[in-house]
């Protein structure tokens, strides 16, 4: 809501703003809790408002606990604030009882404002301006609620996260073998293992794959698997000598793979 | 209570969730490091000599413990220089240290100098490799371009 107080103080009391309309001094923003108290002195304007009540109304209601010393703090700080604005001895008090706020209030609107002092003419940028002061406002309203406490148990629940996950995740890439490619050959789900960093010639892959799978009577079924590692040059057999490799992998866990080797 | 006072009380409660949950990923994280599982495989090696047609066979079983051991068991025929064919059975012990998904194995040195039945597998030295292909299948690797696809059980 806006109010204006006794004609001079614009009031917004959903961010806490102050400022006077006539621009003289800077706009001020009341903390959470003395945003609250002005509300509620504003909302009970010329109503004396008993201690044990606007205990209970700004900490007791939300479980928090306070004094009344803290109440006094709170009060003399926003009486300050009030000066400071042009606005004396709005706020009395009343002996061994609490607290009464007495001035001319005028409510301007229902609704929280978007200060919008930058002229911008720009529907878009004006709705990211909108966006942005809605997010400042709720962020605002909410931090007091979070203590100290909430926060350490958040970054500490993050460090201690990053600690463990930095060398997990590093590790996972470093383990995990990756495809070069996957195709099907022969209704075959084939998935082509390449480290050597060079392109291959498909067809030369494709030739190699089908004769593999022909010598060895491989016809694929439903969810099974080939993978092959196809050498640098392309040949069957490597310069080693040693083999090359080809793997059929059912779809049944309970087969294991077949491997195939040639060698020299 | 207003909606804003009700938003501004349980505005605490995510943080707690989240905390709560990144605690928990994290030690899931740390327990998961330590898995027991078994693969299986086989493998079909053909010799493509000019003068000679001869397969081996072998099946190879790999366990691993939580405990960072596990061993391999190899088990076929396999037909010698003199064309006689014979049965062979072999269990080689190795720890493993896990790094992600994959495993970096070692195995007994004198089990792997000392068994013959190796030398067809080409395996000769004592480090391996076990890295995950898909969701359940690992490819066990040593040396260079020695190569053998696995399912776990």
């Amino acid at each position: 809501m806006i109010f204006i107080i006794n004609g001079t103080l614009r009031y917004n009391s959903y961010d806490g703003d102050l400022y006077l309309i006539d621009g003289s001094i800077d706009m001020i923003t009341l903390s959470m809790v003395m945003n609250e108290l002005m509300l509620l002195m504003i909302k009970s304007n010329r109503v004396p408002l008993s201690r044990e009540f606007i205990l209970n109304d700004l900490w007791s209601k939300k479980g928090l606990n306070s004094s009344n010393n803290n109440l006094s703090n709170y009060v003399s700080m926003l009486r300050k604030t009030l000066t400071h604005c042009g606005l004396h001895d709005v706020i009395t008090t009343i002996p061994k009882y609490g607290f009464v706020f007495s001035a001319d209030v005028e409510v301007l609107s229902e609704r929280p404002e978007c200060r919008n002092s930058l002229s911008i003419d720009k529907a878009e940028s004006k709705s990211v301006l909108s966006l942005y002061l809605k997010f400042k406002g709720f962020i605002k309203y909410n931090r007091n609620f979070l203590t100290g406490k909430d926060l350490l148990l958040l970054i500490s629940a993050l460090v201690f996260y990053l600690f463990l996950s930095h060398g997990y995740i590093y590790s996972q890439f470093k383990n995990i073998v990756g495809y070069d490619r996957s195709f099907k050959v022969n209704k075959c789900n084939v998935k082509l293992l390449n480290d050597s960093g060079q392109k291959l010639n498909m067809k030369d892959v494709t030739l190699s794959l089908k004769i593999m799978m022909a010598r060895n009577n491989i016809n694929c079924g439903k969810k099974s698997t080939i993978f092959y590692h196809y050498n640098q040059d392309g040949s069957a057999l490597n310069d080693s000598g040693s083999q090359i490799f080809f793997a059929y992998c059912t779809g049944d866990r309970k087969l294991p793979c077949v491997n195939y080797r040639v060698t020299k | 209570m207003n909606i804003n006072t009700l938003l501004r009380v349980r505005w605490r409660y995510p943080v707690w969730i989240i905390s709560l949950f990144i605690l928990m990923h994290s030690l899931w994280l740390t327990g998961s490091q330590h898995q027991r599982f078994t693969c299986r495989a086989q493998l079909r090696v053909e010799s493509s000599c000019s003068q000679c047609e001869k397969v081996n066979v072998f099946d190879l079983f790999i366990a691993i413990n939580e405990n960072g051991r596990g061993y391999l068991l190899i088990s076929g025929s396999r037909v010698d220089s003199e064309e006689v064919r014979s049965n062979f059975n072999r269990v080689i012990d190795f720890t493993y240290s896990k790094q992600g998904e994959g495993y970096n194995l070692r195995l007994n040195k004198q089990e792997v100098t000392s068994n013959k039945v190796l030398s067809d597998l080409k395996i000769d030295g004592d480090k391996m490799n076990l890295k995950m292909i898909d969701y359940h299948r690992y490819l066990l690797s040593w040396r260079k371009d020695n190569l053998l696809a696995c399912a776990m059980d």
